[in-house]
């Protein structure tokens, strides 16, 4: 793909991915940017999902204001990426494994979240965070479980034949 | 949707909401009944941004939980108290508003605040829970500040 399209692209899934949260923002821990994550690391190179991760987090502090939330939004959402580009050849399309993990996702999020707690204010700031957001998280685990159970299959057909027929007319980069 | 899906999203609710309503069950704070004295500070900050306390007092309780505390406060007349949410909300209620200074703009402030020094659950955790989570033991000071900065 030509670099200013794929420049573009960047821009404007990162763009999508913002409107999908804010749009779901006054849902507690129910988000599609998981869904969206996992299907871009699947369809993409794995740098363009890694940019899109740094464009949506720099897009969503300017938003909701810089702190030290968007270190652990850098790191976390770019570990979901690795994860998913790393075994996406072998879970494939299949919606019931990429539910399981985004459900384990979900759950994870907030201990993720502990660790860097942890490393910046103390084990016992880490804990108590951890300890207080696990209602939180099980709200988290079980919405992604569903949303990427019922979205995943229409969304990753579409995005894949979009994206594929964007390569057909444009053409290979490198 | 087929009966298979709607089984498994069915499933992973009733997991999800059993799995929640445990943990609200088992996970309480240690509270401790009968009279407490209390000391509550409120500040507000000003223009120039230094803060000016509008309330300094002892108070007795045999309320345990800090949110009970205040609105007890309120429903004696001594403070006019707002909240919003609900308890079990996952980080309980959240403070909007203190004698008419309350929190019209979530984005940029100036909210309420709170921290104590010695509240055992505050200097454990290194910070404070929320309202509905944090247990009140007898000689806590609570500095309740009305602010839009965050150190």
């Amino acid at each position: 793909m030509k670099p200013i399209l794929r420049v573009a692209v960047i821009g404007m899934l990162a763009a999508t991915t913002v409107a999908s949260q804010v749009v779901l923002a006054f849902v507690p821990n129910v988000e599609v940017v998981t869904l969206l994550f996992i299907i871009y690391a699947i369809n993409l190179r794995t740098s363009d999902a890694f940019l899109i991760v740094i464009v949506f987090t720099i897009i969503e502090g300017l938003i909701w204001g810089i702190s030290d939330w968007m270190i652990g939004y850098l790191w976390i959402w770019s570990l979901l990426v690795l994860v998913v580009s790393i075994t996406k050849k072998i879970i494939k399309d299949n919606a019931d494994i990429w539910a399981l993990l985004a459900g384990c996702w979900g759950l994870a999020f907030g201990l993720f979240f502990a660790l860097q707690w942890a490393l910046l204010y103390g084990i016992n700031a880490g804990y108590a965070y951890w300890l207080k957001g696990i209602a939180f998280d099980l709200i988290h685990m079980a919405s992604n479980y569903i949303i990427v159970l019922l979205l995943f299959t229409p969304i990753n057909k579409q995005f894949r034949n979009i994206y594929q027929r964007l390569e057909v007319a444009y053409g290979h980069h490198d | 949707m087929n009966k298979k899906t709607l089984l498994k999203v069915v499933l992973a609710l009733v997991l999800a909401t059993s799995a929640y309503f445990a943990y609200r069950t088992f996970y309480q704070p240690n509270t401790q009944d009968g009279v407490k004295e209390l000391q509550l500070i409120i500040e507000v900050q000003e223009e120039d941004g230094s803060m000016k306390t509008i309330f300094d007092q002892r108070v007795e309780t045999e309320t345990e939980i800090l949110a009970d505390f205040l609105l007890e406060m309120d429903k004696g007349d001594e403070l006019q108290i707002g909240l919003t949410g609900n308890v079990s909300d996952p980080y309980g209620r959240s403070l909007t508003s203190i004698n008419g200074y309350e929190t019209t703009d979530w984005a940029s402030g100036p909210w309420w605040l709170y921290d104590s020094e010695n509240n055992i659950e505050c200097k454990e955790a290194e910070f404070c829970p929320g309202i509905d989570s944090c247990p009140i033991y007898d000689e806590d000071i609570f500095v309740f500040s009305y602010t839009s900065t965050i150190e």
